[in-house]
């Protein structure tokens, strides 16, 4: 109905009448919105076809026929019919149409309204934000951008996150992480933001946008804008609170007492030990433990967040304090992570042309983390004991460490007290000209004290250890941006222009001691031994000095051009590749206002075409990357100087070229948003610590070397699939797939990665695992027999299980017998119960030859679904998280289960079901002896790659919001109450703790080597705004 | 009109562009960051302190290349090759068993040179740099420049030893371009490197140079002897070990003394021990997995017995010292796949199995051994005599009697092989575990007769094992690292590795 009206609104609007008017007057005036003069503003007589638009004072001149109506519509605005009686001056106010497409989105050095945009920018709000309620950044941000891979790297609390923007395009660390800028503020890591104080969030994704950041903003930016006063009339106060308790979300099979006794029978069998006993009755306490070491470690724990701001803004001022409390235990006995965060953002408007403010955030964070030596329990045998007769903690056994005593004893706790501060003034020169100067610091002090008393140590005779640490991180960082807005009739032009100064220092303070005389304080008062080697002191710099511009052009709002360059000069490079030049272009054609596309317009409320080009750069090698340096060693305890690093003046910036088109789609006003993004970036002169013959003295160098290629697509639709008075319904998908190849790498040929699992070489991708293939276990000692082409020969016994004969397709097989041999032209044939591996050169020798691709890690695609449904004032939001096709390498059971190390090691109890046991089995695993001298259990095997594909239902979050009416009468602005389940349900293949894993290093994806497994939580909370 | 305005538009750019530059050289100071905890080579090379720090590091090196994949480093170069251990750990950063059964591959992670390379590379700063030092005396010159030289010549003998032909490199890899990727040079030419090394270390040696824990004049003229009698220079053998003990700063300690050259590693027959410090360095792994933790390589039947047989086992107070004596049967017959415990070397914890935590200095260079060089360069130069002088005096001090050669030997068929096959059987009961025995066969050129005779008479009577007997000379050496090769193809592997 409502279509209809649109339609004859439209079509009365173009069709052509010509008709003559024997009576006309001349009508003049001003459109205005509530704000400001609008220009372009369109005015047409009604049921005619003359018309005019708006010059750049807003104002028309326009004849009409008396007795007429004027129409007036303006993107983005409610069309207003206006009737003509005389020849006055019209004054007509538009009312703005609140769409997303007039949010005011964060770019470097600068705003921009959406619809502006011709890069690949995401904008999220703080409703987005805090859908999910989270109570740090990566939770947060997680399936929420398209392209924008957030994975927490253990359950650990406070651990930190692997983020990444389309994908991985260096071969460092360091370097593949995105840009942070907090209210303009380069900081290293999010966790010190409570994510309630934040407003929006941007991440650039592609170079154009990402480029005005320059030699640091190769894998993007994500651009953190805290919240502020505007808007509020009078004093706001919000405050809330949850409370979590979390458990573990996935326990694993682990061996009894009895089991592992039966494992260790089974094992000795197959070592020739045939009588192997065990005592299953002894009356001995330590006889009659089975640990349920996962019943025993975890807990369920709680989570308490409290979040308390005060915000609101006067005629000339405008404030914003907050502060919250995370207290989250972790699910691991004696663990936590707790944090205090304050923030005051402070504007004020001194003048009409001057405006001076500043935000500050002061965040204190305690963090203890499970000791490594506490997560070794899936292996550790289950009638270990823990706790001795008489109460006291076991010592390690066996060369098993004590799992309970790590937790609750050792101390390994991390404080670190940040401080952000900016500090702005912003002047209008004159009308269009402002220039805007601020000084940013960033200051994070931070210390580490780790106490593992003597009955933790693992050496005879026993020894106490400690470390205290402290470390002092400053960055400060000096802009001058000026920027010109100027608008000529339908032209408008926005030209940037800035200076930029930064500086970072570390010093750090480190003390390593051991033989403390007594256990009694934690920390490291007395000694009777240093380590020297980790006993020093540090201090290093760098800095960087930039140019950088902008220019915006936008005729109509329909064509737009943005243009970015940036010049840096940076220390950490050779005398001769100090400075690089970063430069951008990209286009925007808002081809939905043309003319010829007037036909759609009853859908198609607004679309745009994205095309970019950008380059960017990345300049994380250390900080005295180029120069010849020397390091500190100790011989005995003789101090040894020795040189570490060659000179290498040529070193120079790591580049990143990027294309991007886009296209933005908004139907039916709003009630469909789609963006979609085609990109394409090639990283070359990757900074890489390159390998060098190691003749030279040195395994590795700096240099500018290899090329990666990544591109992908990313797709992003937000529906509202029904609305009613009472319902709505609305939902948000995003899914990207990105492909990466390396394109060449350093000298010294292919990488094998992490002992060999993961291959980096030409035309292959990042995260591709490598190894050899099983095919199957051999069922008989006979089945090895192959002809020489390599097919298998079936082997034929009698009744009594002797060997008789060999068949072919059924036929008797009397030819030249061939049988895999391992690792050398003389080494052991396999064997019944052996793997058959892969003979991928087909020399019957199963070696190094045979490895081929056995997975890779990256997924095909992954994304995010979210579904909020509201009724009345009750919400209901799904969000669910998938990835589809990565490989996972489980680390954790091929350390379990490859049997090695007789009665110190527990398998899973499940591979040794489907384990080879007598001849003739058809199994999945091979036979279990101790330290197969034929490697059955091999680490770089495809036994233990899984498919790593999962649908997870991250959050369910049900909210009620009481009636304003109820709470008018309380003087309540907004009271909501809510209940959530995080990650309770999962859908996978996947055999381990958790198909999401992080990553301990650039090149190794998907490898689950037992980090503290993740939890599942229950949330409640409530939300209070008066 | 276009035309004027790309000019124009040329021309502001070029003025942009001119005034950016000059902005720019403003900032070259500032962007010039002078390390702080970092040193750099413009403020290093300043002082004799600069180069004593330099080697000291040369010494962390060949304690790591010792000790590192838990010892096994040590193990599988020095001893598990030897007919006096057998090898029983098969895990990948310990295949002490393939390594016995000579079933070397490239794979292997014992096979990594780098740490001696990285000894290499110090050694080669030094030696540049140390001219170019401006206040050093003449004595502290000379005396840096030996322990350089004579490191470097231990670097090279032991890569020489191990690997065979192996890369020489004099030169320092100071700029990125100085890196070079050599090909592989003859052992004649290895072992020239060497020797040029050693002479001049014992001509600048510095007598004053004392320290136990460097490689001090003792030390030098001790390792002179080793690399001059693998080559074949037996009198200037003799001639450096008379130097040596004409210092007489050593002398063989008494037998109750015996087990402090291991524990303490600072008595007067000490010449040259590598120093630990648990707290720095972690555990001597050496020690640790030698006799401590017992499982990974174990003393051989074929030795035991030797040493059950008389005179020794009544007299040979060593043996005591050396192995757990209440081990007295034979092993079972299964005992090399199904080995006993307790049969691993327990001199260098004092007697004892002992604790996972030690830091005891390690063992390179002590006068027994020398003494018995000594002996064999006379008995090389014909001089029966004076070679059974020097062999009693290793013999005596462990409580044997003395031989006398016109009674033991001059009548055997070979008086110069009985001499011989006597002081290697010698140094085979003092030097077992410290790495000496495989190189001693390899010097006298009886490596393959006689190791695959041990795996004829024991491993394959005692064992199913399959063992690679010696044949072609590459089999002698280990294999270069595969990576070694990924990282310079130049590096040509020898033979079927």
């Amino acid at each position: 109905m409502k279509m209809k009206k649109y339609i004859l609104l439209i079509i009365t609007l173009f069709v052509v009448i010509t008709s003559g008017f024997s009576q006309k007057v001349k009508i003049s005036g001003v459109v205005t919105d509530a704000k400001e003069k609008l220009i372009g503003v369109n005015v047409t007589v009604k049921d005619q076809q003359t018309g005019t638009i708006t010059d750049i004072n807003g104002r028309f001149v326009i004849e009409v026929p008396i007795n007429s109506k004027l129409v007036f519509s303006y993107v983005g605005y409610l069309t207003k019919e206006v009737a003509v009686t005389d020849a006055s001056e019209l004054k007509v106010e538009l009312t703005q149409i609140s769409t997303e497409l007039d949010d005011v989105v964060v770019i470097g050095y600068g705003t921009m309204k959406k619809r502006d945009i011709t890069g690949a920018v995401t904008s999220l709000n703080s409703e987005v934000i805090q859908n999910n309620t989270p109570t740090d950044m990566a939770s947060a941000l997680q399936g929420k951008i398209a392209g924008f891979e957030v994975i927490s790297n253990s359950g650990d609390p406070g651990d930190a996150s692997r983020l990444r923007i389309r994908g991985t395009s260096t071969f460092s660390d360091e370097g593949a992480s995105p840009l942070f800028i907090v209210d303009g503020v380069e900081v290293t890591t999010l966790d010190g933001i409570n994510p309630q104080d934040i407003a929006s969030i941007e991440v650039l994704k592609d170079a154009a946008s990402a480029a005005i950041y320059g030699s640091r903003s190769a894998n993007g930016v994500v651009l953190v804008t805290t919240k502020s006063g505007y808007g509020a009339v009078k004093p706001v106060v919000n405050v809330s609170y949850s409370l979590s308790l979390s458990r573990l979300a996935h326990k694993l099979p682990q061996m009894t007492r009895l089991e592992g006794k039966r494992y260790d029978m089974i094992r000795q069998y197959f070592s020739g030990v045939e009588d192997y006993t065990f005592d299953a009755d002894s009356v001995a306490p330590n006889r009659l433990i089975d640990n349920d070491y996962q019943d025993i470690l975890f807990r369920n724990a709680p989570i308490n967040h409290v979040n308390a701001s005060l915000y609101g803004s006067g005629k000339q001022l405008n404030y914003y304090v907050s502060v919250s409390w995370l207290d989250q235990q972790g699910i691991m006995l004696n663990t936590y992570n707790k944090r205090l965060a304050t923030r005051s953002n402070v504007n004020y408007q001194v003048t009409d042309k001057l405006k001076i403010g500043s935000r500050i955030n002061i965040s204190n964070r305690a963090n203890r983390q499970a000791p490594y030596r506490s997560r070794n329990y899936l292996g550790r045998p289950a009638d270990y004991q823990m706790v001795e007769v008489d109460g006291s903690y076991s010592p390690f056994m066996s060369s098993r460490s004590n799992p309970l005593a790590y937790l609750l004893l050792s101390t390994d706790l991390k404080n670190s007290y940040e401080v952000t501060l900016n500090e702005y003034a912003e002047y209008e020169i004159i009308k269009g000209l402002t220039l805007r100067s601020s000084v940013s610091a960033n200051i994070l002090f931070s210390t580490f004290n780790s106490f593992y008393p003597k009955i933790l140590s693992d050496v005879i005779p026993q020894v106490s250890r400690s470390t205290d640490q402290t470390s002092l991180n400053t960055s400060w960082t000096h802009d001058d941006v000026l920027t010109y807005q100027k608008n000529i009739k339908n032209h408008s032009f926005n030209l940037m222009g800035g200076f930029n100064i930064q500086s970072w220092q570390t010093k750090g303070l480190n003390l390593s001691v051991l033989g403390h005389p007594i256990d009694a304080a934690p920390i490291s008062i007395g000694y009777s031994d240093v380590n020297l080697q980790a006993t020093n002191a540090t201090s290093t710099e760098n800095r960087l000095v930039s140019y950088f511009g902008r220019f915006s052009y936008s005729y109509f709002g329909r064509y737009l051009l943005n243009a970015n360059i940036r010049a840096d000069g940076s220390s950490r490079f050779g005398q001769n590749k100090k400075w690089g030049t970063f430069p951008s272009l990209s286009l925007g054609w808002r081809f939905s206002d043309e003319q010829f596309m007037s036909w759609a317009k009853p859908v198609l409320y607004d679309s745009k075409l994205r095309m970019s080009y950008g380059v960017t750069g990345n300049q994380s090698a250390g900080n005295f990357a180029s120069l010849a340096l020397y390091r500190s060693l100790y011989y005995g305890d003789y101090n040894g100087i020795y040189p570490s690093q060659i000179a290498n003046a040529d070193l120079g910036w790591e580049q990143t070229t990027q294309y991007n088109a886009g296209l933005d789609v908004n139907l039916w006003r709003g009630r469909v948003i789609l963006a979609a993004d085609y990109y394409y970036k090639k990283t070359t002169n990757v900074l890489y610590s390159a390998r060098l013959p190691q003749t030279s003295g040195f395994a590795s160098s700096y240099k500018n070397v290899g090329a990666i290629d990544n591109d992908g697509i990313e797709i992003s639709i937000s529906t509202i699939n029904m609305k009613t008075r009472h319902f709505k319904w609305s939902s948000q998908l995003n899914m990207a797939r990105n492909t990466n190849m390396v394109v060449s790498i350093p000298d010294g040929g292919r990488m094998l990665i992490n002992d060999n699992l993961y291959l980096v070489d030409e035309g292959y991708a990042i995260g591709t695992i490598y190894g050899y293939k099983k095919l199957a276990i051999f069922p008989y000692t006979e089945s090895n027999a192959f002809t020489p082409e390599g097919v298998q020969l079936t082997p034929v016994f009698d009744d009594k299980e002797r060997f008789q004969k060999y068949k072919l397709n059924g036929q008797d097989y009397t030819g030249e017998v061939k049988k895999l041999r391992y690792n050398s032209v003389s080494g052991d044939f396999f064997e019944g119960g052996d793997v058959l591996w892969d003979d991928v050169n087909g020399d019957f020798i199963i070696d190094a030859e045979d490895r081929q691709v056995i997975g890779n890690a990256q997924p095909w695609f992954n994304g995010g679904f979210t579904n909020d449904f509201t009724y009345n004032n009750l919400t209901l939001s799904l969000f669910f998280a998938f990835s589809a096709g990565g490989d996972i390498f489980n680390q954790t059971e091929a350390n379990r289960s490859n049997h090695m190390w007789s009665s110190l090691t527990r398998a899973n109890p499940l591979n040794v079901a489907q384990s080879w046991l007598a001849p003739g089995d058809i199994a999945k695993y091979p036979k279990p002896n101790e330290g197969s001298v034929r490697q059955n259990t091999r680490r770089e095997s495809s036994m233990w790659v899984e498919d790593g594909s999962y649908i997870k239902l991250k959050n369910v979050r049900l909210a009620y919001n009481f009636p304003n009416k109820l709470l008018k009468k309380v003087k309540i602005d907004k009271l909501e109450v809510f209940g959530q389940m995080k990650n309770w349900f999962v859908w996978t293949k996947y055999t381990g703790q958790d198909p999401e894993l992080g990553g301990s290093n650039v090149f190794v994806l998907g490898y689950d080597d037992n980090t503290y497994p993740r939890a599942k939580d229950i949330q409640f909370g409530v939300n209070l705004t008066f | 009109m276009k035309k004027y305005i790309s000019t124009l538009a040329f021309r502001k750019i070029g003025t942009l562009i001119l005034a950016l530059t000059t902005l720019t050289s403003c900032f070259d100071d500032f962007l010039h960051v002078k390390p702080v905890s970092d040193i750099t080579s413009e403020n290093f090379w300043t002082s004799g302190d600069a180069v004593r720090t330099a080697l000291n590091s040369v010494y962390a090196d060949i304690q790591k290349a010792y000790s590192s994949n838990s010892g096994a480093n040590y193990m599988a170069w020095y001893e598990a090759r030897s007919d006096n251990f057998f090898g029983i750990a098969k895990a990948n950063q310990m295949p002490l068993l393939e390594v016995s059964l000579n079933k070397l591959n490239s794979g292997m992670v014992v096979c990594d040179w780098n740490l001696f390379y990285e000894g290499i590379s110090r050694c080669n700063y030094a030696i540049h740099f140390l001219p170019t030092i401006e206040n050093i005396s003449q004595s502290e010159f000379k005396a840096l420049n030996a322990e350089a030289h004579g490191l470097r010549a231990f670097l090279y003998f032991t890569l020489l030893k191990i690997w065979g032909s192996v890369p020489v490199i004099t030169k320092p890899t100071l700029l990125l371009s100085d890196v070079t990727y050599p090909v592989r040079d003859s052992r004649e030419k290895v072992l020239q490197q060497a020797l040029d090394d050693i002479d001049i270390a014992v001509r600048d040696a510095d007598i004053n140079q004392t320290d136990v824990y460097l490689l001090n004049s003792g030390a030098i003229y001790a390792l002179g002897t080793h690399i001059y009698l693998w080559a074949g220079k037996n009198q200037e053998a003799i001639d450096v070990a008379t130097k040596l003990e004409a210092m007489r700063r050593y002398e063989l300690v008494p037998i109750s003394s015996f087990l402090n050259i291991f524990s303490l590693s600072n008595t007067k027959e000490n010449i040259w021990s590598l120093k630990w410090s648990y707290a720095n360095n972690g555990a001597n792994f050496i020690i640790q997995s030698m006799c401590v933790t017992d499982a990974q390589l174990r003393i051989s039947e074929p030795l035991r017995a030797l040493w059950q047989e008389q005179p020794y086992r009544s007299n040979d107070m060593r043996r005591a010292c050396t192995i757990d004596t209440t081990l007295r049967a034979p092993l079972a017959n299964n005992h090399l796949s199904a080995p006993p415990t307790r049969i691993g070397t327990w001199k260098f914890y004092n007697g004892a199995f002992g604790g996972t935590g030690n830091e005891n200095p390690w063992v390179m260079l002590r006068l027994a051994d020398i003494i018995l060089l000594k002996a064999e360069a006379y008995n090389k130069l014909d001089d029966q005599e004076m070679a059974v002088k020097e062999l009693n005096r290793v013999r005596t001090r462990a409580g044997l009697p003395a031989y006398d050669f016109i009674e033991n030997f001059a009548s055997a068929p070979n008086p110069q092989k009985a001499v011989l096959d006597a002081i290697l059987l010698e140094r085979r009961f003092e030097l077992v575990g410290e790495g000496h025995r495989y190189f001693d066969l390899m010097r006298n050129n009886i490596l393959k007769e006689t190791l695959n005779a041990y795996y004829e008479s024991y491993y394959k009577v005692k064992s199913a094992y399959e063992y690679r007997l010696y044949g072609d000379d590459y089999l002698m050496y280990f294999p270069v690292s595969k990576d070694n090769v990924i990282e310079n193809e130049n590096l040509i592997q020898e033979g079927n590795y």
